[in-house]
């Protein structure tokens, strides 16, 4: 092993010669008649190294004080650490980045003395350099330990960074942080904070707690609403919008995605407006429902007038994403130009969920508003924010209603009731006869091809009686001809709105007890006993035509579900009575 | 049996309310004699109580003028007491029926001779619908309730809304309502009833042998019904009749109002009484507009 020039490698017998102590002769290169190794003078370690290869001692030189200059390279690293890995970075945004840590560390964001230490732990790869220098391992060893050292390096600094972040608001100021954090209760403090579960539990006179009985409140609540049913009834026309064209409108602005609902206000209205979907069309078998989103400040038709409730669901649930704004005029434009097609005698309906507090309009929504009114458009808000004047105005002029829902089942009260059919306003859809098909359900053995989904398929179908297509389902439009084709059942499905059942009279606890009157004590439906604990007489309720006694969960029963009075049907003598009637 | 119920019930415990027909008028003129028929059935009702522990049946007389319930098996009343040598469930039973069937006869209104007014089927499977909500309301595990029609008379054409009422709200709680018809012709109201509640309906061929229908047909809790061959509906027709001349009709015309239906173009609805004036001018011009 010989030595060999900086300059042009040349092999060189020796690199000096030395006269005296301190006294040397740098020798020449043979070949380019250059010093041979001119740092030989300058370097402590120079003696100590087997062979002097100046440009290896340079760069090894260049990387050992590069340590205070590593700050650009570690900042790079944390940059790509924090989600930027990969993307090429210029050199002004490298500089930029450098200038950054340096500040940082200048105004005291970062500690110093935290930050030298830890590149002082970190760089332990450096001890190798010295283990290199002794071993002679090749130059690529050099970027395979610097390397190394970088990662550590962003490892430590990444941690560190951490530290500061997280301690940072602990010094900061507390009060923020109370706000935040819903009176500083811990996550799962917070699920029972919200039920507010010891609310429904009292202490009775033992001292046991015991769920509140809430059923009277509950019935109370229950009564008042169909009192106020039962005057709308009365005030107006006895007639029932049966055939009702609704568009239901949701908004999926930026709003939407608020969390005052939980889990989001998207997220509950998605789940009720299913839930809606399925009562309205049970309630309704001969209506149709169509789907309209806002979002971005633009309406999107998302399913058009149809009588599937699944369809209508599964578009739902495959498009609740929130951005942009709330415009609630193209919406109304929108919708306006679908209801307008329909049959005079269909009772146009418009249902807007709101969760924005503000609408963007491009033109003038007041004339839009007068449009919906002259076309009989009925439009009804249920708000998720606040009470809004505008909407508050549309409802106003179109004859709809306006609501804002406190909570989650608030918003579902209010939403269901908009699934029985609205008192019908005469002049809004004129009366006229519809022609219908009654389609017979096909024989189980025979093949078709349905018009619905244009496939073959064996039995359960019904044929349209006019041209004599297959469909799968009913109630549907024949796609052929263009008939209505329906099944009697759906026709008796909505008959209960026409014939509905008188409310029942509340019976005070105190004539119950008179036995001058005869009241069995036992509830005519379900044969519960009236007589709560011990003897005293628990509330119950009265029909006014067959004088029969109900219990309050039979009261409801009857009223919302089955639409028949039991006491009524149950004898022939009141039956002849209203028939004749 | 699709239906999936979504409720949970107690394993294998059945809730059966039997609707019995009584109408006197209907026994009178058939050819099966009453008492024949009800020994039938108390053997059914017993091989049911038998067949599980927990079993409950409750039986609603559906009389002529007024219906009534006659038997709870949950009832204390039914437990212990026997009067002679019968059971206790023959004895309260009977002993019920026979009271009730008195008082269903001095209810009677006079109806045109010769004949047969219809039994109150609406007003049974109601108080049968009330009894079940009670059941849902009695705990967690509610024992799984169906309604069993014991049908003989025809229908009546006026409790049409009423029973088509209680079918739809059986249908939405997920009751079933099973029918075996003792009469002559099919019923369209019981037909309907189990095809819409995913039920059986049934008409035995021979009467002699009613409680080996019934106990092959209609025993099986509901669980163990998706793994027998049951007898399976005929096809229900599902078409109107028109309310002008009572005629089963394909096609027709429905007032968008009331929804009475029609087998011809009136001006003027003869129920509520709706004048249609651009019907037929609407209809063409819808028909227009969809071509366009």
């Amino acid at each position: 092993m010989g030595f060999r020039c900086i300059q042009c490698g040349f092999p060189v017998r020796t690199l000096y010669v030395q006269y005296s102590p301190g006294n040397i002769r740098l020798m020449k290169c043979e070949s380019c008649k250059a010093v041979a190794d001119e740092y030989i003078e300058c370097e402590i370690m120079v003696p100590i190294l087997p062979y002097p290869t100046g440009p290896r001692l340079t760069d090894i030189f260049s990387t050992m004080s590069s340590i205070n200059k590593q700050s650009s390279f570690r900042s790079l690293i944390l940059e790509g650490s924090k989600g930027k890995l990969g993307s090429s970075k210029g050199f002004s945004s490298l500089v930029s980045i450098c200038w950054k840590v340096v500040m940082d560390v200048f105004f005291g964001n970062l500690m110093c003395n935290d930050l030298l230490l830890m590149l002082m732990i970190s760089s332990y790869f450096k001890i190798f350099l010295v283990a290199m220098m002794v071993w002679e391992f090749p130059s690529s060893v050099i970027v395979i330990i610097e390397l190394f050292c970088l990662s550590s390096n962003a490892v430590a600094l990444k941690e560190i960074m951490n530290n500061n972040a997280a301690q940072r608001p602990l010094n900061g100021d507390a009060d923020d942080d109370d706000e935040d954090d819903g009176g500083g209760l811990e996550a799962w403090e917070r699920t029972y904070a919200e039920d507010r579960s010891w609310e429904a539990l009292q202490e009775d006179e033992s001292g046991l707690l015991r769920p509140i009985d809430n059923t009277a409140i509950y019935h109370a609540q229950y009564r008042r609403r169909l009192r106020n049913l039962a005057s709308k009834a009365a005030t107006a026309r006895i007639q029932k919008g049966l055939i009702r064209y609704l568009y239901v409108v949701v908004d999926l602005s930026k709003a939407a995605s608020e969390r005052d609902f939980r889990p989001s206000r998207m997220a509950v209205i998605g789940k009720q407006v299913e839930a809606f979907i399925r009562e309205f069309f049970d309630q309704n078998p001969l209506s149709h429902v169509g789907l309209v989103t806002i979002k971005d400040g633009i309406a999107y038709c998302l399913t058009e007038l149809g009588g599937s409730p699944e369809s209508h669901i599964k578009a739902l649930m495959g498009k609740l994403e929130c951005s942009g704004d709330a415009s609630l005029q193209n919406a109304l434009e929108l919708v306006l130009g679908y209801l307008n097609q329909i049959p005079s005698y269909g009772h146009r309906e418009v249902l807007v969920l709101y969760s924005a507090l503000s609408t963007c309009d491009p033109g003038d929504l007041m004339e839009t508003i007068q449009k919906c009114k002259k076309s009989k458009i009925r439009c009804s808000v249920i708000g998720l924010a606040a009470e809004m004047f505008v909407c508050k105005h549309l409802c106003q002029e179109t004859g709809g209603t306006y609501s804002v829902a406190l909570d989650e089942t608030h918003f579902r009260e209010l939403i269901l009731e908009h699934a029985p059919p609205p008192p019908a306003i005469a002049e809004y859809a004129s009366a006229n006869l519809i022609k219908m098909g009654f389609p017979q359900r096909s024989a189980e053995g025979s093949v078709a091809i349905c018009t619905c989904h244009e496939e073959a398929k064996t039995g359960g179908g019904y044929t349209c009686p006019r041209c004599k297509v297959r469909v799968c389902e009913l109630p549907t439009e024949c796609r052929i001809c263009g008939l209505t084709l329906i099944s009697s059942p759906h026709l008796a499905r909505s008959y209960h709105h026409l014939f509905p059942i008188v409310m029942f009279d509340e019976v005070s606890p105190s004539s119950q007890n008179d036995a001058s009157l005869g009241f069995s004590n036992t509830c005519f439906g379900c044969q519960q006993s009236l007589n709560s604990q011990g003897n005293k007489p628990g509330l119950s309720v009265i029909c006014p035509k067959c004088k029969q006694q109900f219990c309050l969960d039979c009261d409801i029963y009857i009223h919302e579900s089955l639409h028949n009075c039991p006491g009524c049907e149950s004898s022939r003598h009141l039956k002849s009575l209203t028939a004749s009637q | 049996m699709t239906s999936a119920p979504s409720k949970l019930y107690a394993d294998d415990v059945s809730l059966l309310v039997v609707t019995l027909d009584t109408n006197p008028f209907f026994w009178t003129t058939f050819s099966f004699p009453f008492a024949d028929f009800l020994s039938q059935v108390l053997a059914f009702l017993n091989s049911i109580l038998l067949l599980g522990q927990l079993n409950q049946v409750m039986v609603i007389a559906t009389g002529c003028n007024s219906c009534r319930f006659v038997y709870d098996s949950t009832s204390d009343k039914n437990h212990g007491s026997t009067i002679g040598t019968m059971p206790a469930l023959y004895s309260n039973l009977l002993h019920n029926l026979d009271q009730f069937v008195a008082r269903d006869r001095q209810l009677a209104s006079p109806h045109a001779p010769g004949t047969v007014p219809s039994s109150l089927l609406s007003g049974s499977l109601s108080m049968a619908l009330c009894y079940i909500q009670r059941a849902f309301r009695s705990g967690p595990m509610p024992p799984q309730p169906r309604i069993l029609c014991l049908q003989g008379a025809a229908d009546g054409p006026e409790q049409y809304v009423a029973i088509m009422n209680a079918i739809f709200s059986a249908q939405h709680s997920s009751v079933p309502i099973d029918s075996c018809y003792i009469g002559s012709n099919n019923s369209a109201f019981l037909q309907q009833a189990s095809y819409i509640t995913d039920g059986i309906y049934y008409k035995p061929p021979q009467l002699d042998g009613l409680y080996q229908y019934l106990s092959t047909v209609f025993a099986t809790d509901l669980h163990s019904r998706a793994f027998l061959r049951l007898p399976k509906s005929m096809g229900v027709d599902f078409r109107a009749s028109c309310f002008c001349h009572k005629q089963t009709i394909d096609m027709g015309y429905v007032c968008s109002v009331c929804l009475s239906i029609f087998c011809e173009h009136h001006d003027k609805c003869s129920t509520c009484g709706s004048v249609f004036g651009q019907a037929q001018l609407d209809a063409s011009a819808a028909d227009r507009k969809r071509k366009a």
